[in-house]
């Protein structure tokens, strides 16, 4: 190893620099499982592709900007390195014609740039035709959907739909949202079929995209991307990519209350009284009101916490943050903030509807066996 | 020598309660001092203290990220501890460390003896640290600020009682920011008067070195950029506590209001971060290239158009915000536009460089580094403009990349080389350059470690300021790299504080000019005397203090004179204005006032006003100069 010169050390070192950099690089590539990718890089449907697409024509540019620097930088650093016995520098105060130059071809580029962007920012401005139209509910910390006109998917639909957090799309047509809240702002966010837009309370901003057929079975991943409080992090979504007719089925189940069989089994389990689920929670079938209330649409965005009339045909729970198994939703109910941060604190007394987030309940009295019981009735799919 | 305080009418010499103080030597010099180095010194030293926190606030925060599901802290404090990185960053790091390096080198590089308002200038210095204190203070409480260091509305101003941000932390948060404010304000107006009314004679403004260039433009910008936010946080003070309703829906106000007064404020913040930086590049990129810097002028009016293109670029913060088409196509094109200047000025850095004799000091690689870094900023900054792909990025850790290329690969690059390239003036003796480029090194890896897989974990959709992340978002390996990569920035930075150490046992002595330098501080001693120049020089020359060195030959070349001027003796006594005790007194009623406005307890801001009072009365009647100096 002595006889080695300098230069063969030094080849040797960056060697094996190279090689752990590109493992690393592979790990980052196909290190872990994907299920849950909310990747903009890989756009699906109109709206996201032609974002990203922009994104893609300046990183040509930005490259050859980028290398030419950094190359010049190490090139100028080395080459014009001061050694003894060189001549004196030459003393350069500027030249205009070069200024000029470096001046004008940032400009150029940057108008070349301008075109195709000006000219999308108003195309995705325009409202889509015949789009199907759900207004999102920010919470702290879910989301909250009403479908609200489902009949031009249908002509026989003439009620309206509510769910949270999981939001269920037909392929092949535009989705158009209006996005509303009443706490503070939130920002709505599905990646792989759209940029994000903030959800500013006062205002009703709109954003849309659209899903393709090749899209049908498949769930994308989203959440809340503009800082909400403590559970921003735990404020996800997920979007379910339906054929047109399967669409149809699903908004016609969402549109069945609980059998008069359940409600009493509700109110047995104390889910409707002792507990008071109901006073956060919309439990179709179990007051006649608020089910009018959510198929005419004056009843959205009531209640503090999510419907879970259907909670059994969701996949996921608390934001979209845990996958739903009875287990773990019993967890939940048993004492929730240690699952999620919820804000339940003094100052804002021990009432559950000042609560925001799911508040304990093992503190109120339940036992995990009777938290068992209301998670595995939730879950029963059969109506 | 003539300064503000001098113009004191000669009744106020006889009056006042106590005599000034008179030491300038020995520790309780430094709670009086009001000399513009002693001042910067301490600026410089506080904000490297908060630059440590910051830092290990950072560290908690990559610790937390480093795998899914991170228990390292709860929500809560993961949410004071981005608040609070961010906020120390920005108001405890960047702008004082600037307001350091302007006022050690500003007065010296113009050939001043002290800036236009010593008292003034040490007024700034000590609202400043209680300000840091009062607002670190709310850790005491357990209520650190936590609605983000952009505090948005209405998250921050929701009234206390419904919840939105339980405890006091906004309150803090607020209150402390608006007092700093006070602090940035009254040094902004010193930096703007010496520069208008001390320069030395020839010293024309386009002879003015760029880094004074650099620091005039931001004390502007920060003088017409303080006031809009100032009027926001008392805002959203007032919706917080008294139930105003400047931000609430419910009531027909618009919350984005609060944002479009943050970021008129906030962007140009971003300027007044960085600019100074520029400037210190552009100092150090000739004197280690022995060349002038490249079109000196360009980059003095870029610098000055990016002051004021910087005030239309505001709502590209915003583009998520539902503008509107019509806002969105003129605020874009507009960011594209501040792409140019900015870009002309990495053209002329490179082109001093180019053709000159580079000496690889640590300082000059730092610059290197400087240039390199910022220019990656400065291309995924680009990106922003680019409104529709923007609305994927935004508020993603693309955008903390971004940002970190430009304040830590630019900013904080440039103020480590500016620490290396001026501590021998400050301090008389070298920093050590052997630890020097490892520290550069080191940081380089590390800040690319950390920094570049930040573009890519944004690019594949992880949202900022979420304190945790679920498994198979195929984020973990690139979040572990940049938690192993701040580690390595952690060490960096502690062998530059060990390099103080040593270098300061080991006492290399600097002599006037170590560098072979080209501007009016490197003519005087290191450290140089309390009244910078005993004669003050004429100028003739941008470079000036060069020319008297160097000459060109017929090609252009370098030519070395051989008749270096002696430095004359001063005439007789120096006149320099006497420390004084009354703006720290002043500035001290302030976090007491704040304590009173975040708790609502009146007695305690009565006490925190009587002590402003007090402090105000005093300074106003106190002798314009102590017996002793008569």
């Amino acid at each position: 190893m002595k006889t080695l010169k300098w230069r063969q050390r030094a080849t040797r070192v960056f060697a094996r620099a190279t090689l752990l950099g590109a493992s690393a690089l592979l790990l980052v590539a196909c290190g872990d499982d994907s299920t849950k990718e909310q990747n903009p890089l890989e756009p699906k449907g109109d709206v996201a592709s032609r974002q990203i697409g922009l994104l893609k024509f300046w990183m040509i540019p930005a490259a050859v900007i980028a290398v030419g620097v950094l190359s010049a930088v190490v090139i100028i650093a080395i080459k014009y390195r001061e050694r003894p016995g060189n001549e004196n520098p030459k003393q350069i105060h500027g030249n205009s014609a070069l200024e000029l130059g470096w001046t004008i071809v940032p400009a150029l580029i940057m108008a070349i740039m301008a075109v195709p962007t000006v000219a999308l920012i108003w195309d995705l401005d325009a409202k889509p035709k015949d789009a199907l139209e759900v207004t999102v509910y920010g919470k702290q910390w879910w989301w909250e959907y009403q479908y609200t006109n489902l009949d031009i998917a249908d002509p026989a639909i003439d009620f309206q739909v509510n769910t949270a957090n999981e939001l269920h799309i037909p392929s092949g047509r535009p989705v158009y949202f209006t996005l509303k809240s009443d706490n503070v702002m939130h920002s709505f966010w599905v990646p792989s079929l759209a940029g994000k837009k903030d959800v500013v309370p006062g205002r009703d901003n709109k954003v849309w995209f659209i899903a393709d057929k090749d899209d049908e079975g498949k769930w994308f991943y989203g959440q809340c991307a503009e800082y909400c409080g403590l559970s921003h992090a735990d404020m996800r979504l997920k979007v379910y990519v339906h054929s047109p007719e399967d669409f149809v089925e699903w908004a016609r189940h969402q549109n069945e209350g609980w059998s008069a069989e359940r409600v009493a089994r509700a109110a047995y389990l104390g889910i409707t009284d002792k507990w008071g689920c109901s006073s956060c929670h919309f439990l179709g079938g179990t007051n006649e009101d608020a089910d009018k209330g959510i198929a005419d649409g004056s009843g959205a965005n009531a209640r503090p916490g999510p419907n879970l009339t259907h909670l059994g045909d969701r996949t996921s729970f608390a934001g979209a943050k845990y996958d739903l198994t009875a287990e773990k939703l019993a967890e939940w109910i048993f004492h929730a903030p240690e699952l999620k941060p919820a804000q339940c604190d003094k100052t804002l007394g021990e009432s559950a509807t000042r609560c925001k987030g799911m508040p304990n309940f093992e503190k109120t009295g339940m036992t995990k066996a009777q938290a068992t019981e209301i998670a595995e009735f939730l879950l029963e799919s059969e109506q | 020598m003539t300064t503000a305080d001098d113009a004191v009418s000669p009744a106020a010499v006889t009056s006042g309660l106590f005599a000034r103080p008179t030491k300038t030597t020995g520790w309780k010099s430094w709670l009086t001092t009001i000399d513009h180095k002693k001042i910067a010194i301490l600026y410089g030293s506080t904000a490297l203290v908060f630059f440590v926190i910051a830092g290990l606030e950072a560290l908690l925060i990559r610790w937390q990220l480093m795998g899914p599901d991170g228990t390292v802290m709860s929500a809560k404090v993961y949410n004071q501890m981005f608040t609070m990185h961010g906020t120390t960053m920005v108001f405890l790091v960047g702008m004082p460390m600037a307001v350091a390096f302007g006022n050690y080198f500003l007065p010296l590089m113009i050939g001043a003896r002290d800036v236009a308002f010593p008292r003034i200038n040490m007024l700034g210095y000590w609202i400043f640290l209680f300000g840091g204190i009062f607002m670190y203070s709310s850790f005491l409480w357990s209520s650190a600020p936590d609605g983000g260091w952009f505090g948005y509305a209405p998250l921050t101003s929701q009234p206390i009682a419904l919840g939105a941000l339980p405890g006091h932390g906004p309150d803090f948060w607020t209150v402390g920011l608006i007092f700093m404010g006070i602090g940035s304000v009254t040094s902004a107006l010193n930096f703007i008067v010496t520069v208008l009314n001390m320069r030395a004679p020839g010293m024309t403004l386009l002879r003015m070195p760029v880094f004074v260039w650099m620091i005039f433009i931001i004390a502007f910008l920060t003088l017409f950029a303080m006031p809009p936010v100032t009027a926001a946080l008392i805002q959203v003070y007032m919706d917080r506590n008294f139930g105003t309703n400047f931000f609430n829906s419910a009531q027909g106000a618009d919350p984005l209001l609060y944002q479009h007064l943050f970021w008129l404020f906030g962007h140009p913040e971003v300027y007044i971060l960085i600019l100074p930086g520029m400037g210190i590049v552009s100092e150090i990129l000739p004197v280690f290239s022995r060349k002038p810097l490249f079109g000196y002028r360009v980059v003095i009016f870029s610098g000055i158009a990016i002051g004021f293109v910087g005030w239309g670029v505001w709502a590209h913060h915003m583009y998520a915000t539902g503008l509107g088409p019509a806002a969105l196509t003129g605020f874009g094109v507009a960011t594209m536009a501040i792409g140019v200047p900015t870009g002309v000025k990495i053209f002329n850095w490179l082109g001093t460089v180019w053709g000159g004799a580079v000496r690889l000091t640590t300082a000059m690689l730092f610059s290197l580094g400087f240039i390199a870094m910022f220019t990656l900023g400065g291309l995924s900054g680009v990106m922003h403009s680019i409104v529709p792909s923007n609305a994927q990025q935004t508020d993603t850790y693309f955008i903390v990349a971004h940002f970190h290329y430009v304040l830590f690969g630019g900013l904080i690059f440039a103020f480590f080389g500016g620490f290396y390239y001026w501590w021998p003036k400050m301090f008389g003796h070298m920093l050590g350059e052997k630890l020097g480029k490892i520290n550069f090194w080191l940081m380089l890896i590390g800040f690319n470690l950390t920094f570049g897989p930040m573009h890519l974990v944004g690019l594949r959709g992880m949202p900022r300021r979420t304190y945790t992340y679920g498994k198979g978002y195929g984020w973990e390996a690139l979040n572990q790299l940049e938690s192993l990569g701040a580690v390595v920035i952690a060490v960096s930075v502690l062998l530059f504080v060990i390099n103080i150490a040593v270098s300061a046992k080991k006492r290399v002595p600097a002599g006037n000019d170590p560098w072979d330098g080209r501007t009016l501080e490197w003519t005087i001693t290191s450290p140089p005397p309390e009244h910078n120049f005993d004669v003050i020089p004429e100028v003739h020359d941008f470079d000036d203090f060069w020319h008297k060195k160097y000459t060109e030959d017929e090609d252009g070349r370098l030519v070395k004179l051989t008749v270096p001027e002696a430095p004359s003796k001063p005439h007789g006594h120096i006149h320099m204005p006497s420390p004084s005790y009354w703006p720290c007194v002043l500035a001290l009623g302030l976090p007491i006032m704040g304590y009173g406005f975040v708790f609502k307890a009146w007695w305690i801001l009565g006490v925190g006003v009587a002590v402003l009072m007090v402090g105000m009365t005093a300074w106003a009647i106190e002798p314009h100069t102590a017996e002793e100096n008569h």
